[in-house]
């Protein structure tokens, strides 16, 4: 695994070769070259809204959630019930801060296809952004006990642990989702090691 | 909520963004694909059949080991917590425990294979290279014990502990002879195991009280036609396209169809418990009395990664989290849908009647109906409540019915069946030993539930061809034994055999071949 300011580095050198765009940028570019080659596919536009979603956790504007929502309309358009883009869209809802809508469809996501992990962690998500702090503890420990092991067992577990006043355990769980996150996936890593450095430079 | 705090939460959150295709990679969950040691294959409990007054219970774990597969075989996992549970007085919660651990111990560090053997021991010979002096020792000694001379040939060998909780009291239960209890293991040839059947025998410890325990590699006593019941239940037209015979339905000693478990090995941990020890009364009682009827699961678990650290409060309990659980046979294979089986094997029974549209509502039965195009009783099904509630005929009228959980139903108050008497379809052959009443190593669970799931337990459906249907085995590869553990001794690596399609023999090795279409 590279060291924290290796990865920072590597991520810099990269986005200086790819002409100053990011990981989630080239992600977005990707996506809307697939879109425009097959534009009825609902896979493509979810590949979008997936895309552009991270980039709004990266930049916390909420412009990119406003696009990834049009997106999840296309892909709607063409699949009208996808699960894909119903996670997708609880991820729209959180980021604009719609806790509440997010919790309650996140929770019929969860009650059809509990054995997705990803459905209870949009569960944690927005029982943190409620402040259910002791639901999003059980939740995360659902992940953990599902999936030992998991990425997003230990992303959620690090939320939780922050907001319950342990922040060395939040960096503790951040590491361990950290080496399990794959090198190649450059935004995703770079998204753990700035929660790591904030978390850090708090203590 | 500002703009601010939005960022907060979503900074603190992480921001989950679902990766996509769950669909394409729901086996992604531990229990039902990468967790092989926790796997729970098969659950056991009946009256002991040569001691009415003993219940025996198995866990089988670790599914279809090939006998072959050295140099480690097949250990128990060290890190995984096996238990099996009764509860007694009808709350679907345990009441009495048994806590299976294991513990590995490498005796050999040097030597490249777990298990090795042969005759006297084999020495260097005169023309031996330099360094090993000739008549120097190279192969220990053929394995016949577990411990002590003639256990020379172990590099790995596993110790297990037992406890019994009971009334909240945990109880450690030994070896009568204060020796270690040793998990037996496969049988690994005849070279190296020369009496292997005497070997696994010396496995079998008592522990005082009536009680007696097994835990090692064995036979699969599983028996079915794998590949045709998951190919959209396409199976054999040697066995009547899935509608058996009256003849072939009738003869419990003859396979039409091959054995998918033939020639493979699994884990099991058996344990012989007097029936006083489990029934709330303390005493063994008639089958009419409502104190006879216990209901049993098997778990497995392993230890939990908390979200709450020391010295912050516990919010979590427990150190351990269930990986799967069984107590009815093929409920999570055949009745779960796909998107809970995991949510399900780590529920707890009493809660199952969150699932109870699975259970009396099974796609299973619209799946009969659709392919074989037979009449099945409409929903809520409750001619299923015996295999989820206390109910007759398995527990005596009376008996408070509980909530549904999925848990193995024993009337302890019936006698066990003699052999020569002994249905492979258990209670629907009017075997009142058998599945569902508890459930043997015999007994043909394939047939059985899915003759359940079409309807038989109602007397309106309990006819011809919902009365029939069957995968066209009706028999083990191996005979099984009479006495505890019940099962076959495990399969030889260097000589054991898989029945295919087409190969001759496919009854324990004799008679026709299996069919291939």
């Amino acid at each position: 695994m590279l060291a924290p300011r290796h990865l920072v580095l590597a991520l810099l050198s990269l986005r200086l070769l790819a002409g100053g765009t990011s990981p989630a940028e080239q992600r977005i570019e990707v996506a809307q070259k697939r879109v425009r080659t097959d534009p009825k596919s609902w896979q493509a536009f979810n590949d979008l809204a997936f895309a552009l979603c991270r980039q709004g956790r990266a930049t916390g504007a909420s412009t990119w959630f406003d696009q990834a929502e049009a997106a999840l309309h296309k892909s709607f358009e063409f699949s009208p019930h996808n699960y894909d883009a119903r996670k997708l869209h609880v991820t729209v809802l959180l980021g604009r801060g719609d806790f509440k809508e997010a919790l309650r469809l996140a929770a019929e996501l969860n009650h059809k296809t509990p054995d997705d992990i990803a459905g209870w962690g949009l569960l944690v998500d927005a029982n943190l952004g409620l402040g259910n702090n002791a639901e999003a503890e059980k939740d995360a420990q659902w992940i953990l006990d599902l999936r030992p092991g998991s990425t997003l067992g230990f992303t959620k577990a690090a939320a939780v642990r922050e907001r319950i006043g342990d922040p060395e355990g939040a960096i503790e769980f951040l590491d361990e989702a950290r080496r399990r996150t794959s090198p190649n996936d450059l935004d995703e890593q770079a998204w753990l090691l700035k929660q790591r450095t904030r978390l850090a430079a708090a203590k | 909520m500002n703009r601010k705090s939005i960022l907060s939460v979503l900074l603190a959150a992480g921001l989950a963004i679902p990766q996509q295709g769950f669909a394409a990679s729901h086996r992604e969950a531990p229990i039902t694909a990468l967790d092989h040691k926790a796997d729970i294959t098969d659950f056991f409990a009946f009256v002991s059949y040569d001691d009415p007054s003993k219940v025996t219970l198995l866990l089988n774990v670790d599914p279809l080991l090939e006998p072959g597969n050295g140099p480690n075989y097949f250990p128990f996992d060290d890190t995984i917590q096996y238990a099996i549970r009764i509860d007694n007085n009808n709350d679907a919660l345990e009441d009495v425990t048994f806590l299976f651990q294991f513990q590995t111990e490498v005796r050999a560090p040097n030597v490249f294979t777990g298990f090795v053997g042969a005759g006297g021991g084999i020495n260097a010979p005169a023309n031996s290279p330099t360094g090993v002096a000739p008549g120097t020792p190279i192969v220990p000694p053929a394995i016949t014990a577990l411990d002590g001379s003639g256990s020379e040939g172990f590099s790995l060998r596993q110790r297990f502990t037992i406890t019994m909780v009971k009334n909240g009291v945990s109880t450690p239960l030994t070896n009568q002879s204060g020796a270690p209890l040793f998990a037996v293991p496969s049988n690994v040839g005849p070279r190296t195991m020369p009496n292997y059947p005497a070997l696994a025998a010396q496995g079998v410890y008592n522990l005082g009280n009536g009680m007696r325990v097994f835990a090692g590699t064995v036979d699969d006593p599983f028996y079915i036609d794998l590949g045709a019941a998951f190919d959209s239940l396409n199976f054999r037209t040697g066995a009547g396209g899935g509608v058996l015979s009256p003849a072939q339905d009738a003869d419990d000693h003859t396979n039409t169809a091959p054995d998918f478990v033939s020639g493979y090995n699994v884990n099991t941990i058996a344990i012989e418990v007097p029936i006083t020890m489990l029934t709330r009364t303390g005493t063994k009682v008639a089958a009419t009395d409502p104190a006879a009827t216990i209901g049993a699961w098997g778990t497995t678990a392993r230890p939990r990664t908390l979200v709450r650290r020391a010295p912050l409060p516990a919010a979590s309990s427990g150190t351990f989290a269930q990986i799967q659980r069984m107590g009815n046979p093929l409920i999570n294979e055949l009745i779960i849908g796909t998107g809970y089986k995991d949510y399900w094997s780590m529920s707890q029974p009493k809660d199952d009647s969150q699932f109870a549209n699975f259970d009396l509502d099974p796609l299973l039965a619209r799946v009969l109906n659709a392919v074989y195009g037979i009449n099945v009783p409409n929903p809520p099904r409750t001619d299923l409540l015996p295999l989820v509630t206390y109910a007759p005929p398995i527990a005596a009228a009376g008996t408070p019915g509980g909530p549904v959980a999925d848990l193995l139903r024993l009337n302890t108050g019936v006698a066990p069946t003699a052999a020569v008497n002994r249905r492979r379809l258990g209670l629907l052959a009017g075997d009142a030993a058998g599945f569902p009443n508890g459930r043997r190593v015999s007994d043909d669970v394939t047939d059985i539930a899915a003759r359940a799931v079409a309807g038989v337990f109602n007397p309106a459906f309990n006819i011809a061809p919902n009365n029939r249907i069957g995968d066209g085995v009706n028999t083990n590869d191996l005979p099984y034994q009479e006495t505890f553990p019940y099962v076959a001794f495990a399969q030889s690596g260097r000589d054991r055999r898989h029945t295919d399609p087409g190969e001759m023999g496919c009854t324990m090795g004799g008679g026709a071949a299996c069919p291939t279409n």
